[in-house]
């Protein structure tokens, strides 16, 4: 499966997203907060790519060794 | 005690039988939940109401409703699942804790009045710390005192609020709140404390992981919930709860996805799940309502089956840090399925009932009035949740390469059995058109299985899956997770709080050292007067009483002159 995953699931993925992005085009609420083309596939991306970076960014900053609290 | 009561009574009974039983208490724990389900059924109804007498005061014992059975539902749900998976283990204390901690939280969600809320949110705190402490090493001892500080404190907070609220006059029936007073401000505190709103929320990821096997897959089921069970009943519609809610399903985000123990990264994730729950109490509209009471419900099946799956990957392969685990999948295919399943429920994948709950609870948000960016990134934690499940538990632990060479045999058929039956009711609620209807008590008409919704759904998380995909490809994956401790607000009273508490005592003992010996060597001079001979030298407890008699009587004939002048 891991095999698979790296071989093919870039692809499977790419197909699939934009197979749904077309689909979105046609099928979306008619109001609403979601009613905005490409409201959910953005959602999706910023926040991942967002949490991704922040995370990126912020390691290091609260790590402490694995003992930190053996004195307790 | 009100006969309505017997299902809470029948827990603790069986508690107590599970306590006492030499080679019994398994199937106690067993069939403890279903005689307490058979119970409930036969007594409990929406609108069922019972009162007790205790030292002359009349209490509401009961008030049932649709929203408090569906939690009592539950309750007994989670317990029977958590029975048959620990049926292969004869351990007297995690079986009688376990009813013990279930009967008090059905106890506390049927309370109608905060005097026996607070009885059973106590009871709740003192069965759950067991739970912690069955595990029997140094480290969940430390843990189970933390744990329970944070909860009997959440008690006294609660029983202030209550006096408080009574001295000013108020009703003290669990009902709306408006925070406009001193005693409604502590209830919301105590309760934000067993939600874990942020800053108040590190027992979670403390404990948790730390307690005993039983306690980390049955401890998700009840004291949190209970915490937003009670703000849901006291503090509905209250806005603040917007951005509370806000904030504690954000604050988990960085250690879900980098911390190593899975099993704390599903103790942090908890939180996110929480968080949205205490924003839709905070929009208070029924349909956000009835979206908390669902995706209660939900929320406690998939963080089970996650549990559970996390515990016999526990008990086969030793360990469950991400940094250690890997390839398990070819070993352990059923437990992979069932995670599989807990990882679309957590990501609300169409399907499962964890869709409707949180399309629930995003519509009571919409309908409420938040603003859109607001409203899609709440929408987009669904997004997140299937990176730090889908990818830091299912992948890293059965789909990745295995650090280590693995040969371990799958879970076994109690803990088979308790799974799968998880596993088709997170399936059944999302595939079977109004099975979740009867978990909505607010009557909204909201109907969230639309075919515009589903297709965002899956638009949302296969572009998430894409995006991080196309990262990791770039070189910009999530750090390597490795054996670490992550800094969290625990740190200020395991370390920033002690260490003042150190300094501060060793500035008054080296004053206290520098006044002695300035007073000793002044004693030692010749013709030294009688107060430094006296300070100088230790005192023997007799005089210290001595002196102590010698300050009261001079005060008493202070007061006396007082009063008389």
């Amino acid at each position: 499966m891991n095999e698979w995953i790296r071989n093919r699931g870039l692809s499977a993925l790419i197909v699939a997203a934009v197979a749904l992005g077309a689909a979105g085009l046609w099928i979306r609420p008619e109001e609403g907060i979601d009613a905005m083309p490409g409201f959910y596939p953005l959602t999706g991306i910023s926040i991942v790519v967002a949490v991704v970076l922040a995370v990126r960014v912020l390691r290091g900053w609260l790590w402490r060794p694995e003992d930190e609290y053996d004195a307790d | 005690m009100p006969i309505e009561l017997l299902p809470v009574g029948i827990f603790y009974v069986g508690a107590l039988l599970a306590a006492l039983g030499r080679d019994t208490a398994p199937w106690v724990a067993v069939a403890t939940p279903l005689a307490a389900a058979a119970a409930s059924f036969w007594l409990l109804a929406p609108g069922v109401a019972a009162d007790w007498s205790v030292m002359d005061y009349s209490l509401a014992a009961v008030r049932a409703d649709g929203m408090s059975l569906a939690f009592v539902a539950l309750f007994h749900v989670a317990a029977l699942a958590t029975a048959v998976y620990a049926l292969e283990w004869n351990d007297r204390l995690q079986a009688a804790a376990m009813l013990g901690y279930i009967g008090s939280g059905v106890g506390a969600v049927l309370a109608g009045d905060l005097v026996t809320l607070w009885l059973f949110w106590e009871m709740l705190a003192l069965t759950s710390v067991l739970l912690v402490w069955a595990r029997g090493t140094a480290e969940s001892t430390a843990a189970g005192i933390r744990y329970l500080v944070f909860n009997v404190l959440s008690g006294v907070i609660l029983l202030a609020g209550i006096g408080a609220l009574a001295v000013a006059g108020n009703d003290l029936m669990v009902g709306p709140q408006t925070l406009d007073s001193p005693g409604a401000w502590l209830l919301l505190i105590a309760f934000g404390v067993k939600a874990g709103f942020p800053m108040l929320h590190s027992w979670i990821p403390d404990a948790y992981p730390k307690s005993s096997l039983v306690g980390s897959v049955i401890l998700v089921a009840v004291t949190t919930k209970v915490g937003v069970y009670a703000l849901a009943r006291t503090f509905a519609g209250e806005e603040l709860l917007l951005a509370i809610g806000t904030l504690t399903a954000l604050w988990p985000l960085y250690y879900v996805l980098v911390e190593d123990d899975l099993r704390r990264v599903l103790a942090y994730s908890l939180m996110v799940q929480i968080g949205l729950m205490i924003a839709a109490v905070g929009a208070g509209n029924a349909i956000a309502l009835d979206g908390v009471t669902l995706h209660v419900v939900m929320d406690v099946l998939f963080k089970l089956l996650l549990f559970m799956a996390l515990g016999a990957v526990f008990v086969r392969a030793g360990t469950v840090r991400a940094s250690e685990l890997g390839g398990l999948g070819k070993s352990m295919p059923w437990t992979m399925a069932f995670v599989a399943v807990g990882v679309l429920a957590n990501a609300g994948m169409p399907g499962t009932g964890a869709f409707v709950s949180k399309k629930l609870l995003l519509g009571g948000l919409e309908h409420a009035g938040i603003a859109a960016p607001w409203y899609a990134l709440l929408t987009g934690l669904s997004a997140v949740g299937l990176l730090y499940v889908g990818v830091r538990v299912l992948f890293e632990a059965f789909i990745a390469p295995a650090r280590k060479p693995v040969q371990v045999s799958d879970a076994s058929w109690p803990m088979r059995i308790a799974m799968g039956g998880i596993a088709l009711l997170l399936l059944a609620t999302g595939l079977v058109p109004g099975l979740t209807d009867a978990l909505r008590p607010f009557g909204s008409d909201y109907d969230p299985v639309k075919a515009t919704k589903i297709l965002g759904q899956i638009q949302l998380l296969v572009f998430a899956l894409l995006a991080y995909a196309l990262m990791a490809r770039a070189g910009l994956s999530l750090p390597q997770s490795g054996r670490r401790t992550l800094l969290d607000t625990e740190w200020i009273y395991r370390r920033l709080i002690p260490s003042i508490a150190i300094r501060v005592a060793d500035a008054l003992g080296g004053t206290s050292r520098a006044l002695g010996a300035w007073i000793r060597l002044y004693d030692r001079q010749p013709g030294s007067g009688w107060v430094g001979a006296s300070l100088g030298r230790s005192w023997p407890t007799g005089s210290m009483a001595f002196w102590t008699v010698t300050l009261l009587v001079v005060l008493l004939f202070a007061g006396v002159w007082k009063s008389q002048t």
